[in-house]
């Protein structure tokens, strides 16, 4: 890439109807984020009849712009309701919700909206400049590698999310079965559809997710069992909704670029995008902690690394769809779509022939996650009206965002019956102290980690040792194998030591 | 609610076994040695495991305490016909809001539940009235969701 056409993408970015489209679908993505139960897919899906209409760079751009305001603001109802906007702020949610609960939720909400925009900036920043180079590394990876990767995520997940490891596996397992459901994409079989015909398609992930994480805690929230989060004063709350940020990246400068050096490398491996990355950074910023027991409690530490990694792997995530045309997550799928559309096939040439407007499109990201500071700013001080609405209001109003929002996906009311048999399955889980957020991230990764190792298992002729054949697989599976073995011998240390003392 | 860990436990194990034995029924594709029935067999069994583990949790720290607990709801009588009211609605809103419309549906769900949750009887009629019209209205004219409008179709 050349600074002439570095200069020329800019000027296209810089352009006011460029900005105007930023701004305005960051107000949307802010609106859709900020709510319960919607989510960024949710808001880019319902976003495509209007970039119809539009060029590609605003296009992109509104999608780009979309989506990092909604998955940051979604961050927002995790901090406040402990109901998180997208599976990726799921990961650490209830780090967010434990600081509200100590009274700092404008600290959980400042450092969210900061660290995401900062990790989505060193994304784009990965994105322009090394976008190639780590596809091409992405590219050689084969189906044994992208298994260990999304059973990595899948475990990770199921172990820090629980210090009851079987009742997570179990809520891991449960999220696998879900994914199951429907025609078998290989084969065509249905499996476990019962003669539904709504459910050959598979059950829809967001009515699943809006149920478990927005009806579900709306229905414990009803009960005796709910703690209700002080509401702050205004003056020692919201007067200043950055402060402590600083001082939280000074005391975790680490944090942050681990968070953000993850969250783009694993964002850029195609079919697995952003989300996983937030689920491994706040694995890895709980094992790299000195405090680790602080984790749970309301811990700056995950938020930063997690939050940072988050954005980082939605820029990222673009690298395999613009270079190689092979979508990392949804959004990507959704936008790639856009680009065909506006007869741009994503690829290798489109390097060489169109350079100034892929690069136009790369700066967008950049863009988007500046807008976000000040949009950012803005969610936070109206934060405080949702604070201080009465709950009587506020719960049914969710309520009806739910019903419409899960309506919405499919335009039918199954996906409602889907919302609400999810929320009540999520609510007596929780009763009984199974965590939720492994099952919506074993029904998305389940159909990804399925295929790989039914391709895998051909490959290998049923041999299970064909999965450590290739080093970084090897690699991969001796991490994965570590992260099952070793809780187990502590646990068997401990019992063995017990006796003894 | 909650339930006692050995039940909890051999409701799961009974619950995996199903899954893995229900995944035998799927057909498989003629010559291939792995099939759509692999993955929910070992997730059945997986299942199961689990809950074998907090079957024998729970035997070793049984404590003699309910079977089932609902001490959660006990004297919140209120909250009780809240969630009852929200789980019900629903119900109703998957049967009839195609026939009824969304908007109806919307404030004949959320108004009640408002009192019930003891709203001030003014904002909650405007909260209600004005949520479900933006919602409506936002998804059916500005995201193209085709909400139903059953009777009421001067809205559009």
């Amino acid at each position: 890439m050349t600074f002439d056409v570095l200069i020329s993408a800019l000027w296209v970015v810089l352009q006011p109807q460029v900005l105007i489209v930023v701004l305005l679908a960051s107000v949307y993505g802010l609106f859709i984020g900020a709510i319960p139960g919607l989510s960024a897919t949710m808001a880019t899906a319902l976003l495509i009849p209007l970039t119809f209409y539009m060029d590609p760079v605003p296009a992109i751009a509104a999608i780009v712009a979309t989506t990092a305001m909604a998955i940051t603001a979604g961050d927002i109802p995790g901090a406040l309701l402990r109901i998180p906007g997208t599976p990726a702020s799921a990961a650490y949610v209830e780090e967010a919700y434990a600081l509200n609960m100590k009274g700092k939720a404008q600290l959980a909400m400042g450092l969210g909206i900061v660290f995401s925009a900062a990790g989505g900036l060193f994304g784009a920043l990965v994105l322009l400049v090394s976008a190639p180079l780590l596809a091409r590394a992405s590219l050689n990876f084969s189906s044994f590698e992208f298994f260990w990767l999304a059973l990595l995520g899948l475990l990770t997940s199921a172990l820090v999310s629980t210090n009851a490891p079987a009742r997570g596996l179990f809520s891991l397992c449960l999220g696998l079965l879900i994914s199951t459901v429907g025609l078998d994409v290989t084969s065509g079989q249905p499996r476990f559809t019962f003669g539904v015909i709504d459910l050959y398609g598979g059950v829809s992930f967001i009515p699943t997710m809006i149920g478990m994480f927005a009806f579900a805690e709306l229905l414990r929230g009803l009960s005796s069992a709910a703690s209700v989060p002080p509401v702050p004063a205004k003056e020692s709350v919201f007067s200043n909704s950055f402060a402590g940020v600083w001082g939280a990246f000074r005391r975790y400068p680490w944090s942050f670029l681990r968070g953000s050096t993850l969250g783009s490398s694993i964002g850029a491996l195609p079919g697995v995008g952003g989300d996983l990355a937030a689920w491994i950074a706040y694995g890895m910023s709980r094992r790299f902690s000195k405090t680790p027991e602080k984790f749970g409690t309301g811990h700056e530490e995950g938020l930063i690394e997690a939050s940072s990694s988050n954005n980082a792997g939605l820029s990222s995530a673009w690298v395999p769809a613009l270079v190689f045309g092979i979508p990392g997550d949804a959004v990507t799928a959704i936008a790639i779509g856009v680009l065909f559309m506006k007869g741009l096939n994503p690829g290798p040439k489109l390097f060489v022939e169109n350079p100034t407007m892929l690069t136009a499109v790369i700066l967008t990201f950049a863009l988007a996650n500046l807008f976000l500071i000040p949009i950012g700013f803005l969610a936070i001080k109206g934060a405080r009206y949702v604070l201080a609405v009465p709950r009587g209001l506020i719960v049914p109003t969710i309520l009806v965002f739910c019903v419409v929002g899960s309506f919405a996906i499919n335009n039918t009311v199954f996906d409602i019956a889907i919302m609400l048999v999810a929320g009540l399955v999520a609510y007596l889980m929780e009763a009984n102290r199974f965590p939720i957020a492994p099952v919506i991230l074993g029904l998305v990764l389940g159909p990804v980690l399925e295929r790989n190792f039914i391709m895998s298992m051909q490959i290998a002729d049923g041999n299970l040792l064909g999965f450590f054949s290739r080093p970084v697989a090897a690699g991969l599976g001796i991490l994965v194998c570590a992260i099952i073995v070793i809780p187990i011998l502590r646990s068997l240390a401990t019992r063995l030591r017990r006796p003894l003392s | 609610m909650t339930f006692d860990e050995r039940i909890l436990g051999l409701a799961l194990v009974l619950f995996g076994i199903a899954v893995a034995w229900q995944s035998q029924a799927i057909p498989s594709v003629p010559g291939a040695t792995f099939g759509p029935s692999l993955m929910p067999t070992i997730v059945g069994l997986l299942m199961a495991g689990c809950g074998l583990s907090i079957f024998i949790g729970g035997v070793r720290a049984a404590d003699g305490g309910p079977l089932v607990d609902i001490s959660v709801w006990r004297g919140h009588r209120r909250g009780l016909a809240c969630a009852v009211w929200a789980v019900a609605g629903v119900l109703v809103g998957i049967l009839f809001m195609p026939v009824l419309s969304f908007p109806l549906f919307g404030v004949s769900y959320a108004l009640p539940l408002m009192l019930l949750m003891r709203a001030r009887p003014l904002p909650a009629v405007i909260v209600s009235l004005v949520v479900v019209l933006v919602a409506y209205f936002a998804f059916k004219r500005l995201l193209y969701v085709p909400l139903p409008s059953g009777p009421l179709t001067f809205l559009g």
